[in-house]
């Protein structure tokens, strides 16, 4: 027994050291790919947790290890830029734009995806024109199309607006009357997430569309400054509405998130931010949400209001994949079936139209009743003759979007003079 | 104990585990942060050797030297706060009796139990300029005029937020200097009892002398706890709203990450490195005094 005592140890012990390796070499079969994705939004969260388990159905030899990173987009920018420099990159991430994207390919960090999509015949089958065009860069592709397009509106609180008889503005005058109106009735008009500063710059190409349809383009390629006539015009309007008090307290640490809250509960009757936020808001408001575009300067715009605004499919945004993933191919189609899993929940699930895929050509079909508000801005796209990426995703470089996203937020607390705003944002195009 | 000291080899072994872990996460990032302050860098794609001119960049910014001015003006706070206040609460605390000390002891702990995080919302929400509880208790007083937007407004927000880290420690600086006077005999205050000595002689002529290596401990752990305020920045204002709450540290944070100047970074922290020492000597110096044994 004493002899025999050692010898069942061992061998136990090497069963249990090959049944424990099993699942290994089980392992070992299939491809590690690992996702980090940014915890956005309620949708996000939503979305992964509905449709996770759909997205390897056509590559069981996939092991996806899937992460959600906490936080802002900044704060998901920095972590996977820390990997990628620590040589750690996720094999697929989500870019939220040019400045994010083009130090990365500049760096040869992101799989150029040119064969794969022409592999999967992608752009033809799957996605509709103007994304294709804004995920070029240099004549190359590095992204699968990911978020829902998104455009420059203001939300309002349908039963505030209805309390004092508004109606959405048409001109800048009538839209000054809503707040004074607001303003004089203890409301409070507007809250914006001044903090992350982008939702300062889509208020400010909001209202420098209506003097130049062009305005951040010209600006962008050198052919305009912001301190010309438009954004001068965007930023006395904006200072205008700073002064009335029009934005909640502390306005300049407001989140976005935050914002979202605050209209949700009502207690605020505008919100300006990007199209994406009515399918955000609409199940908790339902009746109560409305939107409008930015009104015209005076009476003789109003009939180009909606055609010409910022927004669209961002540029080189998107899922895309490290230069360094060990089965490019695969990761590759990976992204690609992720990518439009999101669209078909946004087109399926929350009814939403404005994606950047098509629809009827991925056979994705909606069977409820679309969201009325959806249904009407889905509509009102249609109208749209000049659309331009939100200034800040079309920024070369992430320097120029700090600076430009620091001086919107400095601007809201009402310690920057319009001028030095202005210049402010010019320092920040010559960030190199 | 003096055969080991002897022999040097004993000394070597005993202390290299701890000098090499000091080597690898101190001695070896700083010499890197000096090297990674000469290149052009962005982190990720290729770098350059570009000399001194990071530094010299560094100088003519005025972004950098207005938040090393800030963080030097920190500094100074925490040092008045931390270190000067913290020996006036340690030296009233002695006045009190033991179950109270006993208390004291304990309540001064809870605020470093806490996590920075939640200290920074908690802070967040006290100086809410509409609902926060700063606002609403100077209401309450009838003291309306001084409502204030307190972290959106340049004049309050350095201080506001410089606060939540000196509110935070204050309770350390006390304990240390708490436990400091504590061990200095009573022999020595009875003696200057029985010499006619008042409070006020007693703390300047015995307790403050004996506590000079106590107090130098405060004053430089103020010093660097000011110079490197980080952590609540980040959380209640990312620096901003624009640049009213950038300290060094969150210039460096915003130069690596957000802008991706990897060597600039460096550069600027080498130059905070740098600056630390300096500061660090000039503080050895002023309160340099003859060791005092009892």
């Amino acid at each position: 027994m004493k002899k025999a005592f050692p010898r069942i140890l061992a061998i136990a012990m090497a069963l249990c050291l090959i049944l424990g390796m099993v699942p290994a070499f089980a392992q070992a079969e299939k491809t590690q790919i690992y996702f980090l994705m940014n915890e956005s939004d309620d949708v996000m969260r939503n979305w992964v947790s509905a449709t996770k388990d759909t997205w390897l159905q056509d590559f069981p030899n996939v092991d996806l290890k899937f992460e959600f990173s906490a936080g802002s987009a900044s704060e998901y920018e920095t972590k996977i830029r820390t990997m990628v420099s620590a040589g750690n990159a996720p094999d697929i991430w989500w870019s939220h734009g040019a400045s994010w994207s083009r130090p990365l390919i500049a760096a040869g960090e992101l799989l150029q995806l040119d064969q794969y999509l022409d592999k999967l015949d992608f752009w033809n089958k799957y996605v509709i024109p103007s994304a294709k065009v804004a995920s070029a860069y240099d004549g190359h592709y590095y992204a699968f199309p990911f978020e829902s397009l998104l455009y420059n509106i203001v939300l309002y609180n349908k039963a505030t607006f209805a309390k004092y008889n508004l109606t959405p503005p048409k001109t800048m005058d009538e839209f000054f009357k809503i707040v004074q109106t607001l303003i004089d009735n203890k409301e409070t008009p507007f809250v914006t997430g001044a903090s992350g500063g982008w939702p300062v710059a889509a208020i400010l190409e909001g209202f420098a569309y209506s003097q130049d349809p062009e305005a951040t383009k010209k600006v962008i390629e050198g052919k305009a400054k912001f301190t010309d006539q438009p954004y001068t015009y965007a930023a006395t309007q904006l200072k205008k509405m700073m002064d009335m008090g029009a934005f909640t307290s502390d306005v300049a640490l407001v989140s976005n998130d935050e914002a979202e809250t605050i209209f949700k509960s009502g207690s605020v009757a505008m919100w300006p931010i990007y199209s994406y936020a009515l399918s955000n808001a609409y199940p908790e408001m339902k009746d109560n949400l409305g939107w409008f575009f930015y009104p015209a300067s005076d009476e003789s715009g109003i009939a180009d209001i909606g055609t010409s605004l910022a927004g669209g499919v961002k540029v080189d945004s998107g899922l895309v994949c490290s230069a360094s993933t060990k089965n490019p191919e695969l990761t590759a189609s990976v992204a690609a079936a992720i990518a439009r899993s999101y669209s078909k929940y946004y087109f399926e699930v929350l009814g939403d139209p404005v994606i950047p895929y098509n629809a009827e050509a991925n056979g994705w079909t909606f069977t409820g009743t679309r969201a009325p508000v959806i249904e009407e801005f889905s509509g009102a796209t249609k109208n749209f003759k000049n659309v331009y990426g939100f200034v800040q995703d079309v920024l070369p470089t992430a320097a120029a979007n700090t600076a430009l996203l620091s001086a919107c937020t400095e601007f809201m607390t009402g310690s920057l003079e319009i001028p030095d705003f202005l210049e402010q944002l010019n320092q920040a195009l010559t960030a190199e | 104990m003096a055969q080991i000291r002897s022999n040097k080899l004993y000394i070597l072994i005993f202390t290299a585990p701890a000098l090499l872990l000091f080597f690898v996460f101190v001695i070896y990032p700083i010499i890197n942060t000096f090297y990674l302050g000469t290149l052009n860098t962005d982190g990720i794609s290729h770098s350059n050797f570009i000399g001194i001119k990071n530094f010299a960049r560094a100088f003519a910014d005025k972004q950098f030297v207005n938040s090393n001015i800030m963080s030097l003006w920190l500094a100074l706070l925490c040092v008045l706060c931390d270190s000067v206040l913290a020996l006036a609460a340690a030296l009233a605390l002695t006045m009190f009796s033991a179950k109270f000390q006993k208390f004291c002891r304990s309540a001064y702990l809870i605020p470093m139990v806490l996590s920075v995080t939640v200290i920074s919302q908690m802070w967040l929400a006290i100086y809410n300029s509409e609902w926060g509880l700063l606002n609403h208790m100077l209401g309450a007083l009838g003291l309306t005029n001084l409502e204030h937007a307190w972290l959106t407004k340049r004049d309050t927000a350095m201080i506001c937020v410089a606060i939540v880290g000196m509110w935070q420690f204050f309770g350390l600086y006390v304990l240390m200097t708490f436990a400091g006077i504590k061990q200095i005999p009573d022999s020595y205050y009875e003696a200057a009892k029985i010499d006619g000595a008042n409070f006020l002689e007693v703390t300047r002529h015995v307790t403050l002398p004996l506590l000079n290596d106590i107090i130098k401990l405060c004053v430089i752990m103020g010093l660097v706890g000011g110079l490197y305020t980080f952590p609540q920045v980040y959380v209640m204002t990312k620096g901003g709203p624009g640049n009213m709450t950038m300290t060094v540290m969150m210039y460096i944070y915003k130069n690596v990450f957000y802008n991706q100047y990897y060597g600039y970074g460096s550069a600027i922290a080498a130059i905070v490195i740098v600056e630390t020492f300096i500061l660090l000597y000039a503080i050895n110096r002023l309160m340099a005094r003859e060791k005092i044994e009892f």
